[in-house]
């Protein structure tokens, strides 16, 4: 069994990136609450 | 064509250990995990097996609603009991209550994030996505109608073999939705960018018979607010499934 420790830090690390998912589309919106791009967000990624 | 199989297995890999967490948290699992629970407490088979045979029965009740599986639906039959099984061997339930939120918490955001990998890599919804929206568009159905009709049969069902309902139940059935919005517009691959070869007047055609399944298709509208065709994305995230569906 992983230790307790180790599950809650997998637990914290979703927690964080759906955190930081939900950030960075709220911080995107416009003042109408549309998405002007998600290039930005797209892609940094690989 | 990589980056979508990446994406989509290792949605796959994640939904499994998203599940297996909140099964071990133990404060009540999704509907169709209690259902595969409850059938694996009466049965004694591995809760991952059993998750892939109740994932077998479902396409079958695609046949009679004209439902085509994707890569996507077969391969999220196969492979998300198995990672269930793999967190379920790794992960203990935590002693204290705090611990036991926390891991609940985590394993509803990594559902989230894995729903938006491996929708967003468009190879098709999970069986379960697709007998709903399959009754709908079979039936009119309100999809709301389908999805309470359907997850709350499950849910007694796996309630009455033993499968565990608590205030998970009701704060994934709250939340999931909401969270999954989040995640499908951000995590949904784009087609591939335009031919800068094909004459602009096949543009239009050829972007209508790109099946994106109703997910906002990136590449091509940032291309357009690039050429200031298209100001802004519909602000309300769709998919072909109905968000905050179990697979």
């Amino acid at each position: 069994m992983i230790a307790s420790a180790l599950a809650l830090a997998l637990a914290l690390a979703a927690i964080t990136a759906w955190t930081a998912i939900a950030t960075l589309e709220t911080v995107a919106r416009d003042g109408y609450g549309r998405l002007p791009s998600l290039a930005v967000v797209y892609y940094p990624l690989p | 064509m990589t980056r979508r199989i990446v994406q989509l297995l290792l949605g796959l890999f994640f939904y499994g250990i998203a599940i297996a967490m909140m099964l071990r948290a133990g404060l009540g699992a999704t509907p169709w995990d209690v259902l595969s629970q409850g059938t694996s407490g009466q049965t004694g088979i591995q809760f991952g097996l059993v998750t892939v045979l109740i994932s077998g029965v479902v396409l079958l009740l695609w046949i009679p609603i004209r439902q085509k599986p994707g890569i996507g639906t077969v391969l999220n039959a196969l492979l998300v009991g198995p990672s269930a099984d793999v967190g379920l061997l790794v992960i203990a339930t935590p002693e204290q209550l705090w611990a036991q939120v926390l891991l609940f918490a985590g394993g509803l955001c990594l559902l989230a994030l894995a729903t938006g990998l491996y929708i967003g890599a468009r190879f098709g919804p999970g069986p379960r996505d697709g007998l709903m929206t399959g009754i709908h568009a079979r039936t009119g159905w309100p999809i709301w109608a389908v999805r309470t009709g359907l997850e709350g049969s499950v849910l007694l069902i796996g309630w009455l073999l033993g499968g565990v309902v608590g205030f998970g139940t009701l704060a994934f059935a709250l939340l999931i939705g909401p969270m999954v919005g989040v995640t499908i517009p951000l995590l949904t691959v784009p087609e591939r960018r335009a031919d800068a070869t094909r004459p602009a007047s096949a543009e239009p055609q050829a972007e209508a018979s790109v099946d994106t399944g109703g997910i906002p298709n990136t590449a091509v509208l940032a291309e357009r607010i690039a050429d200031g065709a298209a100001p802004v994305i519909d602000p309300s995230p769709t998919s072909p499934t109905p968000l905050g569906a179990p697979s």
